[in-house]
């Protein structure tokens, strides 16, 4: 069975009915063919004449053979293998071989809606292919004029699930992080407490804020979103907390690609100088604290999940597992329910 | 420029900020009392610190 239709492969891969990011915009390159593998499927990117980003299956119509081993031709891409040519629709538009042939001007290719935001290229995953896509909905540090963002890319041979994880446990910060520039102060105890909001929830510490890595936000809806504060010290400068909006995608079912999104509300020559200080040194502070995650999490064992004993500090953990779970087991009965049988006629 | 100006500057720059002096005129005379200044050699004001921060941001870039 097609993993995507179990609930186990759909926690593995990632919900369908969701918007993911697939890499950086500049992983896509005009005139050049780009092979992704996310979220369970396996990718053709690439660029039209206008730039305008195209999100596909890589898998040839005719014999399956790798688009992506094909030639970029503009507004469409032919196949090496037999010349097959489809455009960013999915519709076979010539097939060089066999001109008339059945196969052209039918919309075989499985395309997948695609937005650019915030420096990344993101695709839709939908439970029915042939709905049209949830908005993308991307956060306001992301979105919002008054911000600055750089977006750090990273891949990391673990599962997605344990990077979602680190997100949600706001006090690895206080351990792991310790001796790092952001989160040395506050308390090492501390009470949590889980707040409903519209699309998901907070997770936060009741009696500490703007100290350490004190809450963290899950929205759960078009797509998966964390964000997260840390504050700054004095010598990162006037400027708000350090934002960070994170989304996840699963290269496959032991390795993700990661995308934090580093923001600060900060506007006029504070921009400026964040942006040259975050340039000039700020950057390479913040990816030692991130590859201190990154060692943790590939280190996982594999079975990491059927072996644990949580603590209070877990809950959102335990609440997002929930959520995912639930979510994950409507999608994969709805993707293998018997399609429903045929009206009898009324004679 | 080289990138040991930029050092030099970060480094000014990040101690006067971790002395809590955050406000334009405060970081000006701070600067002014260290011994990193622009290309020509000048005192800082607040119209070409904020222009080398605006060029060393890479925002026109």
């Amino acid at each position: 069975m097609n993993p995507l239709h179990t609930t186990e492969g759909l926690l593995q891969f990632g919900l369908r009915d969701r918007w993911y990011p697939l890499c950086p915009s500049e992983h896509v390159r005009p005139g050049q063919l780009t092979r992704l593998d996310r979220a369970g499927e396996e990718l053709l990117l690439w660029r039209d004449a206008a730039g305008v980003v195209h999100v596909q299956e890589d898998r040839c119509p005719h014999r399956a053979a790798r688009l992506s081993h094909g030639v970029h031709m503009g507004d469409r891409v032919a196949c090496n293998y037999h010349g097959v040519q489809v455009d960013a629709e999915g519709t076979v538009v010539s097939v060089p071989g066999s001109p008339g042939c059945a196969l052209e001007g039918r919309r075989v290719l499985r395309t997948f809606p695609a937005r650019e935001h915030g420096g990344a290229v993101f695709a839709w995953f939908g439970l029915d292919e042939s709905a049209p896509p949830a908005p993308l909905e991307v956060p306001e540090p992301i979105a919002g004029e008054e911000w600055a963002h750089f977006l750090c890319y990273v891949e990391w041979d673990a599962p997605y699930r344990y990077s979602l994880d680190n997100l949600l446990d706001p006090m690895h910060g206080a351990f792991l992080h310790r001796n790092s520039h952001t989160m040395f102060a506050g308390k090492r105890e501390a009470v949590f407490q889980i707040r409903a909001t519209d699309k998901g929830f907070v997770f936060e510490k009741t009696d500490q804020r703007g100290v350490n890595f004190d809450w963290v936000e899950l929205t759960e809806g078009g797509a998966q979103w964390v964000t997260l504060d840390i504050p700054y010290p004095d010598t990162a400068g006037p400027g708000g907390p350090f934002t960070i909006v994170a989304a996840l995608s699963a290269i496959s079912e032991h390795r993700h690609a990661g995308f934090f999104w580093r923001c600060r509300k900060v506007s006029g020559w504070q921009r400026d100088s964040w942006r040259f200080l975050y340039r000039n040194r700020l950057e390479a502070r913040h990816f030692a604290v991130l590859e201190q995650d990154r060692e943790m999490a590939e280190a996982m064992p594999a079975d990491a999940w059927d072996r644990e004993n949580l603590y209070q500090h877990d809950i959102a953990l335990v609440r997002m597992r929930r959520l995912l779970r639930a979510e994950a087991a409507k999608q994969a009965a709805r993707l293998t329910e018997p399609a429903a049988p045929a009206p009898v006629p009324v004679a | 420029m080289p990138a040991s100006y930029e050092n030099a500057f970060g480094d000014e720059l990040e101690a006067v900020y971790g002395r809590g002096v955050h406000d334009l005129p405060g970081i000006v005379a701070a600067l002014n009392a260290s011994g990193v200044r622009p290309a020509n050699g000048a005192d800082w004001t607040e119209s070409s610190f904020t222009a080398e921060l605006a060029r060393l941001s890479g925002t026109e870039n």
